[in-house]
C-alpha cells in the first residue's frame, strides 16, 4: 500500500478511503495484501485463509 | 512482453515440425497470417493458449480438446514413448527471454490430456536456469484472466460492446491493470474459513440470541451466494442463446426471400429497444418526482384552508397587529399609561388597558403567518409545476407504450409473414428463432428477479448485521471474537470501495485513449466514451449547441469499440506503473495482440476502419485473415495494411486434405505472386509457410 503522505489534498479517491479507515484496519489490510501477492499467480492457494485468520489474530488482540 | 518465435511439434493438424517468427520489430510490428477457412487459423490462436496456460486455456469453439497430438502420429507405428504433441514459445518479458515448452505424451493423452508438462527456461544476465514454478510464472507475466483479451476470434469481440456486457468490461479493466488482487482479498476475508472460522468463535463464546442471529445471517449469506451463481449461469445462458439468435438473423438476412423482411424487423426491434429503455428513463423520471414532490399534489384543501383562515385574520384587523402585547404588557407593569394617567389596580383606566391586550398581537405571530403566507404561495406554485411535469410525463410514457405496441405488432406481423409464406427453409429459421427468443425472454426475467431477490437478502442481512452489533457481548472472548468478526467484514468492505474507487478512477483516463483510438477510424462527428457505469456509448452532435445524441451500434461499430477498448487497455497497461493507484509496485507491461479473423462480415467501411488501427492496436500484432477478409471488397484491408508499412513478417498456411471448405480457394493470390494453398491428400496436415 502507498505510504501516508502529509499533503492528502492529492491523494487518489481510494487513499483517501484508506486512510479514512481506522489504523487498525489499514494496518491489518496492508499485511493481508502484502500475502495475497506472494500467492496471486498461484493455482491453487491452500494456506492464504490460515494466514488471514493469523493475521486478524495478530492485529485484533 | 513480445513473442519471438511458435514451434509446433505433431500439434493437431501440424504435423511434425513447424515454426514461425513474429514481426518485433517497432515500426514493422504487424504479423500476417493468411489461412483460408478450416485450414488452421483457430488450431494456431490455441497453439499459442495451450502452449501459456495448457487445456484450460483453450477457446469455446476449439472442437475435440481432448486430442492435442496429430492423429496420423497417434495411429502410427513409431514407439508410443515418442509420439509427443509439443508447442513451444520463445518470448521475451521484461528484459529476460524466456522459452516455454508444453509437452503432452501419447500414453498422457490417453490418461489424462488435461495434464500436460510445461518447462520454462529463462536468461537472464546471460545465465540460462528452468524456472521452478513454470505455471505460476506465467500466469504472472501474463494474468489467466487478461488472456481473452489479447488472444481472441475477431468475430464474436463485438459482444464486449454490447449493453449486457457492462460486468465483463469492468471486469477486463481490473484484470488488465492489475486490480484483481484486490478483488481476490476481499472474497477471501469472506470465505468460510476466515469470516465463518471467527463467527463460529464468536458463536460458541456469545449468548443464545446472538448465535441464532449468527447462524441466521449464515444462512442468509450462503442463499445470497447461490442466487448471485445462479444469476451468473443465467447470465451466460442468455449471452450464448443471444449469440444462436444472432446466428439465425445472420441467415435469414441472407436468404434473398427473408431478407427485406428480417432487415425491416432488425430495425424494429432496435427501435422497440430504444422505445423500453426510454420508457424505463422516463419511468425512473416520474418515481423520483413523486417521491420528491409528490406530496404537494395532495395539498390543494390545506392550502385553501390556510388561505382562508390568513384572509379572515386580514379582515378581522387581527394581523398584522396594530399593537404588540408585549407593549400593552409594560404600561401594566410600570402601572402608567403613556397618556401619564396611573393604572392602579382595580381602576377603570387599567381594565380599558387590560382590555387591549385581547386584541393586541405578537411579533412572533406577525412573522409566522407572514412565513404561512410566502410557503402557501410556493406550495402552490410547487403543485402546479408538479402537477403539469407528471401531465407530461405520463404523456410520453404513454406515447412510448402505445410505440411499443406497434413494433411489438409489426414485429408479430413479419414473423407470421416470414414462417407462414417463405418456405420451409425460412420457415424453420422463425420456429427456431421463437424458441430462442422465449428463452431469452425468460433468462431475461429470471436475472431480473433473481437482482431482486439478491437485494432484498442484502437488506435483511445489513439489517441482522446491524442487530448482532447491538447485541451486546458480555464475556471478554465474546468481545474479543466480535471485534475479529467485525474487522474482517469491515476490511472486505473497505477494499471493495477501494476496487471501486480504483476502477472508475480509471475511466477518464481509458477515454481518453478510447478517443485517441477511435478518431482515428471514425470520420463523421461522433464519439465513443465508456460511461461511469462500465456501457460504451457512441454519441454524434447535433445542431451547433454542443448538444450530443446517442447512435444505435451497428455489428461493425461495435466490433470498432470492442477493438479500441482492448487496444485502449494495452496501451493504459503499458503506462500502469504511471498511474497512481492504492497498490503498491503495479509495473506497467506491454502485451501483444493476437487475432483470428477480425474483419469478419463487416462492411467495407469498417474493414477499412480496423485494418487502419490494427498497426497501432499493441506493440505486436498478430492477425489471422482468409483471402476474402483480406483481400476482398477490393481490397479494403490488404491496401490499408500493405500501405501502412506495418507488416513485419507473413505467412500462409497450406492445407493437405482430401476436401477443403467450399469457400476456400486453392490458391492464394498476393499481387503477381501465386501461391498454391491447398493440395489433395489423404491425411489432413497443414504447414506453416513463409512468404
Amino acid at each position: 500500500m502507498s505510504d501516508p503522505e502529509p499533503d492528502t489534498k492529492n491523494y487518489t479517491r481510494s487513499q483517501q478511503l484508506f486512510l479514512a479507515a481506522p489504523e487498525e484496519y489499514q494496518k491489518l489490510v496492508r499485511d493481508i495484501l502484502k500475502e495475497e501477492r506472494e500467492v496471486m499467480h498461484l493455482l491453487r492457494r491452500p494456506d492464504i485463509h490460515q494466514k488471514i485468520v493469523h493475521l486478524v489474530r495478530r492485529h485484533i488482540a | 512482453m513480445k513473442l519471438h518465435r511458435l514451434t509446433l511439434r505433431n500439434f493437431r493438424q501440424f504435423y511434425g515440425e513447424q515454426e514461425l517468427y513474429f514481426a518485433e520489430l517497432d515500426e514493422r510490428n504487424v504479423t500476417v497470417i493468411h489461412a483460408e477457412n478450416g485450414f488452421g487459423k483457430t488450431a494456431l490462436l490455441n497453439a499459442l493458449l495451450w502452449g501459456f496456460y495448457g487445456h484450460e486455456g483453450l477457446t469455446s469453439d476449439f472442437a475435440g480438446k481432448d486430442s492435442i497430438l496429430n492423429k496420423s502420429v497417434a495411429a502410427s507405428s513409431i514407439p508410443e514413448t515418442e509420439k509427443v504433441a509439443e508447442v513451444e514459445i520463445r518470448f521475451e518479458h521484461e528484459g529476460h527471454r524466456y522459452r516455454l515448452v508444453r509437452s503432452l505424451p501419447y500414453l498422457q493423452q490417453k490418461a489424462d490430456s488435461r495434464k500436460s508438462l510445461l518447462t520454462l527456461e529463462v536468461t537472464r544476465d546471460g545465465q540460462t536456469f528452468n524456472d521452478r514454478l513454470p505455471d505460476q510464472k506465467i500466469r504472472s507475466i501474463i494474468p489467466r484472466g487478461i488472456a481473452p483479451l489479447l488472444f481472441f476470434n475477431g468475430e464474436g469481440i463485438d459482444r464486449l460492446a454490447m449493453e449486457e456486457s457492462a460486468d465483463q468490461v469492468r471486469e477486463a479493466i481490473r484484470q488488465m491493470l492489475g486490480l484483481s488482487l484486490l478483488q481476490a482479498t476481499a472474497e477471501d476475508l469472506r470465505h468460510q474459513n476466515v469470516r465463518g472460522r471467527f463467527r463460529t468463535e464468536l458463536r460458541e463464546s456469545a449468548t443464545a440470541e446472538i448465535a441464532e442471529l449468527l447462524q441466521r445471517l449464515e444462512e442468509l449469506e450462503a442463499q445470497i451466494e447461490k442466487r448471485k451463481a445462479s444469476r451468473e449461469q443465467a447470465k451466460k445462458n442468455l449471452n450464448s442463446t443471444e449469440t444462436e439468435i444472432e446466428a439465425v438473423d445472420a441467415s435469414l438476412a441472407n436468404n434473398r426471400q427473408a431478407q427485406e423482411l428480417q432487415h425491416k424487423r432488425q430495425n424494429l426491434e432496435a427501435a422497440k429497444t430504444k422505445a423500453v429503455e426510454d420508457l424505463g428513463a422516463v419511468t425512473r423520471e416520474l418515481a423520483k418526482l413523486i417521491a420528491e414532490d409528490g406530496y404537494s399534489l395532495f395539498t390543494e384543501s390545506l392550502v385553501t384552508r390556510g388561505r382562508a383562515i390568513v384572509t379572515r385574520l386580514r379582515n378581522e384587523n387581527r394581523i398584522p397587529a396594530r399593537v404588540l402585547n408585549v407593549f400593552i404588557e409594560d404600561l401594566l407593569q410600570s402601572d402608567r399609561c403613556i397618556c401619564k394617567r396611573c393604572l392602579p389596580e382595580g381602576s377603570e383606566e387599567r381594565a380599558a388597558v387590560q382590555a387591549l391586550l385581547t386584541t393586541a398581537g405578537d411579533q412572533n405571530v406577525n412573522n409566522a403567518v407572514g412565513a404561512i403566507d410566502n410557503a402557501l404561495g410556493r406550495l402552490e406554485e410547487l403543485r402546479e409545476n408538479t402537477r403539469e411535469r407528471v401531465h407530461e410525463f405520463n404523456t410520453r410514457r404513454l406515447k412510448l407504450k402505445a410505440d411499443i405496441t406497434v413494433y411489438d405488432n409489426t414485429i408479430a406481423e413479419i414473423h407470421q409473414q416470414l414462417g407462414n409464406r417463405l418456405g420451409e427453409e425460412v420457415r424453420e429459421l422463425e420456429d427456431k428463432r421463437r424458441i430462442l427468443q422465449d428463452r431469452r425472454d425468460d433468462f431475461i426475467g429470471k436475472i431480473h428477479i433473481t437482482t431482486q431477490q439478491i437485494e432484498d437478502d442484502q437488506a435483511s442481512a445489513e439489517a441482522l448485521r446491524a442487530q448482532i452489533g447491538a447485541a451486546q457481548a458480555t464475556k471478554e472472548a465474546a468481545e474479543l471474537a466480535r471485534r475479529r468478526v467485525n474487522a474482517v467484514e469491515d476490511c472486505a468492505k473497505l477494499i471493495d470501495s477501494l476496487l471501486e474507487a480504483e476502477t472508475e478512477s480509471l475511466v477518464p483516463m481509458l477515454n481518453q485513449k478510447i478517443r485517441e483510438h477511435f478518431d482515428r477510424i471514425i470520420d463523421r462527428p461522433h464519439r465513443a466514451e465508456l460511461t461511469p457505469d462500465f456501457r460504451f456509448s457512441i454519441t454524434q452532435e447535433i445542431g451547433t449547441n454542443g448538444e450530443r445524441v446517442d447512435v444505435n451500434q451497428s455489428t461493425g461499430q461495435r466490433q470498432i469499440t470492442s477493438l479500441v477498448f482492448i487496444a485502449s487497455l494495452v496501451s493504459l497497461a503499458q503506462e500502469r506503473a504511471k498511474i497512481p493507484t492504492i497498490l503498491r509496485g503495479l509495473s506497467g507491461a506491454a502485451y501483444p495482440m493476437v487475432m483470428d479473423s477480425p474483419f469478419g462480415q463487416l462492411s467495407t467501411r469498417f474493414r477499412k476502419g480496423i485494418a487502419e488501427i490494427v498497426p497501432f492496436l499493441a506493440p505486436q500484432v498478430i492477425l489471422f485473415a482468409s483471402s476474402e477478409q483480406y483481400f476482398g471488397m477490393t481490397g479494403a484491408v490488404s491496401d490499408q495494411l500493405e500501405n501502412s508499412n506495418r507488416i513485419g513478417k507473413r505467412y500462409y498456411l497450406t492445407y493437405h486434405a482430401p476436401s477443403h471448405s467450399p469457400d476456400a480457394s486453392d490458391e492464394l493470390v498476393i499481387g503477381n505472386q501465386r501461391l498454391q494453398q491447398y493440395f489433395q491428400a489423404d491425411e489432413e496436415r497443414t504447414e506453416i509457410k513463409e512468404i
